[in-house]
C-alpha cells in the first residue's frame, strides 16, 4: 500500500469545499445573467445600449420643428448646433421658419438639455464624435458619426434616387421608428431594398 | 309708403276688413320703429362679418375688414390659391399648390422635404381653422414663400373664406 502524498491529503481535504465554490460561483454567474436580461441592464432600465432617444414627444417640439421635416431628436446634435440653428431660424437652411421669441426660448431649452453632449444623450453620445463641440456642423447627416453609421448605404441606389426616399434628411423614411427617437438596425426598413440584414 | 292689402271680404259688421301681409309689412304699417331698426341693423351686421359660422376665422375677418378689406369671396381665394407667382427670392415659379396640391380636401406634401401635409380643408380635416396662431403663423409664412411678400388683409380673408368652404 503506498501513502498518499502531501498533494494528495490536501485535495482530499479540499475537493468538496472547492468543487462546491467553483460550482456556486458558476451558478451565480448564469443565474445573474438571466436577472440582468429579464429586468434592465445594470446600467439602468433606460436603454442606454440603444440609440433610443430620451425625453422625446415634446408638444412644442413636435408642433413647430415637425412641421415640415421630422422633429429630429435633440439628441443627434450638441448644444452648439442647436443653439446655432435656434438664432438663425429666418434662414433656416434657405428657407424662413422664424417663430415667436416665447417659443423659442421654451425649444432651445428642450433641445440643449437633450442635446449629443448632454446627460441625456445616451448611446447618441456617440454622434459627438469627430466633430468640434464648440463649432459642430449644423446639419445632421454632416456628423462624422452619422457617415460612419451609413457609409455601407448605396447613396443614389437606396437614397437619392430612390423615389420613397429621396435624401438623407428623411430619417424616418427607413428608420421606422425614428419619430420616436430609435434608430437601432432591426427598425430599419429601406423602402424597396427591405430590412437591413447584416 | 306702401302696404298690401288685401280684401278679405267682410266683418260680421259688413265692413271690409283689411289684412296685412307679412310681420315685416305689419310692422311698416304700424311704424314700429324700433323693432324695424333692430331687424336692419342685425342684418346688416350679419352681412358684414361675413359669418363662416367658425368664430376664429369670423374673428380674423373681421379685423382684415377693419385693415380695409371689403366684402370676401372665396372665388377669389380659390384663384389666389392656384396662381403662379415669380418672385425675387424664388428660383422658380411657386404656388399654394406646389405643397398643398389643388384638392386642399387631400393630403399634400412638402415640395421640398416630401413630408406629408395633412389636408387644409375643415371638412375632412376638422383641427384645420380653429387656432389663430397657428392660422397666422402660417399665413405669414407661406405668403412669403409663394408670393415674395405677406398677402393683403383682403388676400387673407378671401383665402380663409375658400378654405374654410372647400
Amino acid at each position: 500500500m503506498t501513502r498518499d502524498t502531501t498533494m494528495t491529503k490536501i485535495m482530499n481535504k479540499l475537493r468538496w469545499p472547492l468543487g462546491g465554490a467553483l460550482l456556486t460561483g458558476a451558478l451565480f454567474i448564469g443565474l445573474s445573467g438571466f436577472a440582468q436580461q429579464a429586468q434592465s441592464s445594470w446600467w439602468g432600465d433606460d436603454h442606454e445600449d440603444e440609440y433610443y432617444a430620451k425625453n422625446t414627444g415634446n408638444p412644442t417640439h413636435l408642433e413647430e420643428c415637425g412641421a415640415c421635416h421630422i422633429a429630429y431628436p435633440a439628441q443627434l446634435l450638441p448644444k452648439a448646433a442647436w443653439q446655432e440653428i435656434l438664432s438663425n431660424l429666418d434662414n433656416h437652411f434657405g428657407e424662413d421658419a422664424s417663430i415667436d421669441t416665447g417659443i423659442r426660448s421654451e425649444l432651445t431649452n428642450f433641445l440643449t438639455n437633450n442635446a449629443s453632449d448632454s446627460n441625456n444623450a445616451g448611446k447618441f453620445r456617440k454622434f459627438t464624435r469627430g466633430i468640434d463641440i464648440r463649432n459642430p456642423p449644423i446639419q445632421i447627416t454632416e456628423l462624422k458619426y452619422f457617415e460612419r453609421k451609413h457609409d455601407e448605404i448605396n447613396d443614389q441606389k437606396m437614397v437619392i434616387n430612390n423615389p420613397d426616399v429621396g435624401s438623407f434628411s428623411q430619417c424616418q423614411a427607413c428608420h421606422e421608428k425614428a419619430e420616436q427617437g430609435i434608430f437601432d438596425e432591426d427598425t430599419v426598413n429601406i423602402p424597396n431594398f427591405g430590412r437591413w440584414d447584416d | 309708403m306702401q302696404t298690401t292689402l288685401k280684401n278679405t271680404g267682410s266683418n260680421d259688421l259688413g265692413k271690409p276688413v283689411q289684412q296685412y301681409r307679412g310681420l315685416l309689412t305689419k310692422l311698416r304699417a304700424k311704424k314700429h320703429w324700433p323693432t324695424l331698426l333692430l331687424v336692419m341693423l342685425l342684418s346688416l351686421s350679419a352681412a358684414a362679418q361675413a359669418q363662416t359660422g367658425n368664430p376664429v376665422v369670423d374673428h380674423l375677418l373681421e379685423e382684415y375688414q377693419s385693415q380695409g378689406a371689403t366684402n370676401f369671396s372665396a372665388a377669389n381665394g380659390g384663384r389666389l390659391w392656384e396662381q403662379s407667382v415669380e418672385h425675387s427670392k424664388a428660383p422658380t415659379a411657386r404656388s399654394c399648390t406646389q405643397c398643398h396640391g389643388n384638392d386642399i380636401r387631400q393630403s399634400g406634401k412638402h415640395i421640398r422635404t416630401k413630408r406629408v401635409i395633412t389636408p387644409l380643408a375643415p371638412s375632412t380635416n376638422p383641427e384645420r381653422l380653429t387656432r389663430e396662431k397657428k392660422i397666422r403663423k402660417w399665413l405669414k409664412r407661406n405668403c412669403k414663400w409663394t408670393l415674395g411678400r405677406e398677402c393683403s388683409a383682403q388676400e387673407k380673408g378671401d383665402l380663409l373664406l375658400w378654405i374654410q368652404t372647400q
